[in-house]
């Protein structure tokens, strides 16, 4: 069998203003397998973002990503593009 | 640090403002004490930290309980905004330590402000200096450090630090002639 690897995720996500789009997109390169992060501000509101997440690397654990959203108290609204690789 | 909620603006502004009721509580005692006829520095500085410790006692849990009242208010609102309970996450944990160090500088601001009014009478007390030079110094050392903070906090509004140098200096002149007069009446 051959292996599949997800290579690209696109998140629709809630964020408290405090959280900087600097600091939240450093603390997910961090991850394991992470090489890009792009975090675009869609809307801003009185105390949250809402921003469209772009995580790529070349292996991504779905769960690790989102699991440390919610450690750092984000919300994720929808999962809207993801990209994988066969091989 | 993930977020930037442990930032150190009320923070400051406590310790500006404490280190302020320190200095000058412990200054209107010292002018007081001295003119009341009191001539022991060992009375003096236990009576002056005593003071101290209770405004730092104060502090501590007054701003404990304001802070974490407005942490959970805080919380609570973002929780609505987010839809989610943020319990155990990082922007909580990041407020919580927020609100603990404020409390912390709140507590100990009083303390710093008074051991600065109360260190020449310390020397006092162990005998390097007489009683009458420890109080003098003292009161130099109030002033001094009521300019300090004076313009400590004009820079950081930037604009005219010596202005409120010297209208820091004004407030303890006046708490030091009301202290004078109380004791020499």
């Amino acid at each position: 069998m051959v292996a599949v690897r997800l290579i690209k995720i696109v998140l629709d996500v809630l964020k408290p203003r405090e959280i900087p789009v600097y600091h939240l997109a450093t603390s997910l390169a961090e991850l394991e397998n992470v090489q890009l992060v792009t975090v675009d501000v869609i809307e801003v509101d009185v105390k949250t973002e809402t921003v469209k997440l772009t995580v790529e690397g070349t292996n991504l654990d779905i769960n690790d990503v989102l699991r440390h959203l919610e450690e750092t108290g984000c919300s994720v609204r929808s999962i809207d593009s993801v990209a994988v690789k066969k091989g | 640090m993930l977020t930037r909620a442990l930032d150190l603006e009320i923070a400051r502004r406590y310790f500006a403002l404490n280190l302020f009721d320190g200095i000058l509580t412990v200054l209107g005692f010292t002018v007081n004490y001295f003119f009341l006829g009191g001539r022991s520095p060992s009375v003096l500085l236990a009576s002056g930290l005593i003071i101290s410790i209770g405004m730092a006692i104060s502090g501590l849990t007054s701003a404990m309980l304001v802070e974490y009242s407005e942490l959970q208010k805080e919380l609570n609102e973002l929780e609505k905004a987010l839809f989610r309970d943020l319990d155990g996450t990082h922007i909580a944990k990041a407020k919580m330590a927020t609100a603990l160090m404020n409390a912390l500088v709140n507590a100990v601001a009083p303390i710093l402000g008074a051991l600065a009014v109360l260190f020449p009478i310390l020397l006092s007390s162990i005998g390097i200096i007489g009683f009458s030079q420890g109080f003098m110094l003292s009161l130099l050392l109030s002033i001094l450090s009521l300019f300090l903070l004076g313009v400590y906090l004009g820079k950081n509004a930037g604009s005219r630090p010596i202005v409120y140098g010297f209208m820091m200096v004004l407030a303890g002149s006046a708490t030091a002639i009301i202290a004078y007069l109380l004791g020499a009446v």
